[in-house]
């Protein structure tokens, strides 16, 4: 009886323990009501504050916040001032002059002017800074201040894309004597609507409005850029309303949102899903095999398995403000398993093929689903793809190597087509390898494209380019990347941007319901 | 005696080390791509050789390896653990600031999981084969079997439903800032680790019990007319508890190294988070450190269990 007792009262006391444990029911101190901070909640956190070098996107659209840079591209791809009021482009496509906006200050307080424009530009061409910008400012042979406010760059042979550049935030302007005394990258001192508070590694960034921003102050005080490596969690957080904005990539965490907790931005980006197809090896050096392949593949359906048939079939292009037909030009259209196989056997490949195929696991949720979805509508025409699995450095270094047959990516897009298929499919392009197609009229195009400024010249230059890619099928482009905004009910004036910057934090409010 | 034992030991102890630092050194620089290319990805196609030249020199792998090796053990006996390419950040102050949340994980787990291992073993082998232990028994092979990534997914889940608890490193505080803030962030991933541990404590626990109360002594006192609490506590559990402490003290250890995918999900800025951004950045500096740190630890805790066996053990001793 005593034993029975005891015992009895040792399990009480472990379940009281474990209930009053579990009761003490967390609750952040920092959301809540709308003096708190605004709280953003993302997978992955900043890899650097240097903007020159900064590659991951979770960077730049961070170090943009408290960066400007000289011009910037709206939603429909034109380009629009910021810290350069005006441009021109001499006759001759040759000389570039920006005007620069007067009354400017760096959060330290020191005044822009031209020379720091210039010695940011020169810092980025310096190849010790190894910034990958610099090869997207090959043609530029000179940068010159002209006084304070004008600042006039060279070029090698006119570069239309130079202005493009100029509004990519790895062209963020950095105070001219930051780059002597070698603080940047240890130091944020930009001329955005942010100031840089501190970062905590792992954790997260807080950035303060800048109430001397020479545009419109933000009207939030405070943001925190927090890193929940899980996407789940985010979700979880939204739903608690400990988080004001969540950012997400996998489509089957956005399917899980309802409209009541919060609200949902679907956002297309410019990166693209392809199957890239490699045209130096084996069989893929023949037009038709790359062409039957590309007959067989039937993007809604690749929609459908990966992204619940949500997002859009995409061309090659997805640069805003060049919107072309996405198949007008492929050898099929819609997709013709008939045709396919007919291409196959007349090229000599009546048994089919099988291709060794790459794709990068662990850094998107979409690519095994978009993999398997390919590798079963090839089935059907006989083409075999052997999958490989692999991590991001495993993926990369065959990638660049051009170490496979075909490869599931999601490449980068730009706000320019020239930027972004130059560096794939032009004479001497840096990406020429895993390009696997080296065709002389789409250098022709390219170049040409980026040689005129008119404008009505290069939609039908780039036009004719999007056709040609499809036609001579180098790969098979599938659909745009998406990007997932989840936003509290009370948040007012976010604009999703498909160049997934944060800016539009800017203008973003918490109304009074939270 | 003692002395002969310490020192061998210790011996063992610097040889299990010099082989972690080598191994992982190696396996490391096995990887493929480098620093250069875990950060930039496809887009370090689109360097120069001069940038890229500048880039391997930066992050100090334009060395032959074996270069880069001594000059990394060199800097590391002079107790410079090395600097995160990364962030620009020296590992150790990386190390220290992970350590406590790695350390007050484990400890947490092993204080949850110790005393209900221990009292379901208890539980299982004081009636052995039938109902209760069956039950307990089940209990803990399906607490085994389940992957820890399993159950902390599904708690994150249903926690979050519940406790609107979701894991966020940006509100974790120091236990020595706010208790209930840094227990309402530390408590539930310790409540994960403790169901593994949990069920190989109480497999421990009951094995040893069953064999410890079959012994002539445990009959010896039965016919004493002892109570059998007291039989249980005094002379069973006395004689059982030599494996246990083994078991906790080994899984003390495995836990600061262990927690890699609870830290993860959990989104704690532990020692696992660090080495597995490390991993996946290639920053040797803070991977080699941290793997190092970690082995260590490890070694020490295992040094400290064997002492407290032989103070448990009269037996040990002697040998």
């Amino acid at each position: 009886m005593h034993t029975v007792n005891l015992r009895r009262g040792l399990f009480t006391a472990f379940l009281l323990s474990v209930v009053v444990l579990t009761g003490c029911n967390p609750t952040s101190e920092s959301q809540q009501g709308s003096g708190g901070p605004f709280i953003v909640a993302r997978t992955a956190d900043i890899d650097g504050r240097d903007p020159a070098v900064a590659t991951a996107f979770q960077t730049l659209q961070t170090l943009g916040l408290a960066y400007d840079t000289l011009v910037e591209t709206n939603d429909a791809g034109e380009i629009e001032p910021s810290l350069a009021t005006d441009w021109q482009v001499s006759d001759d496509g040759k000389t570039v002059t920006l005007t620069l906006r007067d009354g400017v200050t760096f959060h330290n307080g020191a005044t822009f002017t031209a020379a720091d424009a210039e010695a940011t530009i020169d810092r980025l061409l310096d190849p010790k800074t190894g910034s990958v910008v610099a090869s997207n400012l090959a043609n530029v042979s000179a940068v010159r201040a002209d006084g304070d406010n004008t600042l006039v760059i060279e070029l090698s042979r006119p570069d239309t894309a130079v202005l493009n550049v100029l509004a990519l935030n790895g062209t963020s302007i950095l105070d001219e004597k930051d780059i002597t005394s070698g603080a940047v990258g240890r130091e944020v001192n930009g001329t955005g609507p942010f100031r840089w508070e501190s970062w905590q590694q792992g954790e997260k960034v807080t950035l303060r409005a800048n109430q001397d921003y020479w545009g419109e102050a933000p009207q939030l005080d405070t943001v925190e850029l927090r890193v929940i490596p899980d996407e789940s969690s985010i979700l979880s957080g939204m739903r608690a309303g400990s988080f004001d904005m969540g950012i997400v990539t996998d489509p089957s965490v956005a399917d899980q949102v309802s409209s009541d907790d919060m609200q949902l931005i679907s956002q297309p980006t410019l990166s693209y899903h392809v199957l890239q197809l490699n045209a130096q090896r084996g069989p893929l050096t023949e037009l038709p095999v790359r062409q039957a392949i590309a007959c067989a593949i039937d993007r809604e359906q690749v929609v459908q398995t990966a992204y619940f048939g949500q997002g859009e079939e995409t061309g090659p292009i997805t640069s805003p403000g060049y919107d072309f037909a996405s198949t007008e030009g492929l050898p099929c259209d819609p997709p013709d398993l008939d045709a396919a196989r007919k291409m196959l056997a007349d090229a000599g490949y009546a048994d089919g093929l099988r291709l060794q195929t790459i794709v990068m696991v662990g850094e998107y949720a979409t690519a095994t689903n978009i993999a398997q979805s390919v590798q079963a509508q090839l089935k059907k025409i006989g083409v075999t793809l052997d999958l490989q699995q692999q991590q991001i450095n495993v993926y990369v270094d065959n990638w660049l190597n051009a170490n496979y047959d075909a490869a599931v990516a999601l490449n980068g897009g730009d706000t320019d087509p020239y930027l972004m298929y130059g560096r794939y499919f032009t004479d001497n392009a840096s990406l020429a390898k895993p390009a696997g197609l080296s065709d002389p009229r789409l250098n022709q195009l390219l170049q040409q494209a980026n040689t005129t400024t008119d404008e009505a010249q290069r939609q039908q230059l780039f036009g004719q380019l999007q056709q040609e890619l499809l036609r001579l099928s180098p790969w098979v482009w599938l659909q745009q990347n998406q990007s997932y905004y989840l936003l509290g009910n009370d948040v007012e004036g976010f604009q999703a941007q498909i160049t997934e910057s944060l800016d539009a934090l800017a203008d973003t409010s918490r109304g009074a319901s939270g | 005696m003692t002395w002969r034992y310490l020192s061998a030991r210790l011996g063992g102890t610097f040889a299990t080390l010099a082989g972690v630092t080598v191994i992982v050194f190696v396996v490391l620089r096995a990887l493929p791509g480098d620093a250069v290319t875990a950060r930039l990805g496809t887009q370090a196609g689109v360097l120069t050789g001069e940038q890229l030249a500048a880039l391997e020199r930066y992050y100090g792998v334009d060395q032959p390896v074996w270069q880069q090796f001594s000059s990394w053990l060199a800097s590391m006996l002079t107790g410079n653990l090395g600097v995160s390419v990364d962030s620009g950040v020296p590992v150790l102050s990386l190390i220290l600031s992970a350590l406590p949340v790695t350390l007050e994980l484990a400890v947490l787990a092993i204080l949850i999981s110790t005393p209900v291992g221990v009292a379901l073993g208890m539980l299982a082998a004081s009636r052995p084969g039938r109902a209760r232990d069956v039950g307990v028994q089940t209990l803990g092979l399906v607490g085994l079997a389940l992957p820890e990534f399993v159950v902390a997914s599904v708690a994150v889940a249903v926690l979050a439903a519940v406790f609107s608890y979701f894991p966020d490193p940006g509100s974790y505080v120091p236990l020595t800032e706010s208790v209930s803030g840094n227990l309402s962030q530390m408590l539930y991933p310790a409540l994960v680790l403790s169901v593994g541990l949990v069920a190989t404590i109480m497999r421990t626990t009951r094995s040893a019990f069953l064999e410890a109360a079959n012994t002539d002594f445990v009959r010896t006192a039965r016919g004493k007319g002892l109570s059998p609490m007291r039989i249980r506590v005094r002379h069973v559990l006395h004689n059982a508890s030599i494996p246990i402490v083994t078991i906790v003290g080994i899984q003390f250890g495995y836990l600061l190294g262990g927690t890699v995918i609870i830290e993860q999900i959990f989104a704690l800025p532990g020692l696992g988070r660090l080495l597995l951004t490390g991993i996946l950045k290639q920053d040797y500096a803070v991977v080699q450190s941290t793997v190092l740190f970690v082995a260590f630890a490890f070694v020490l805790v295992n040094l400290l269990v064997d002492l407290t066996y032989r103070g448990l053990d009269p037996r040990a001793r002697l040998r």
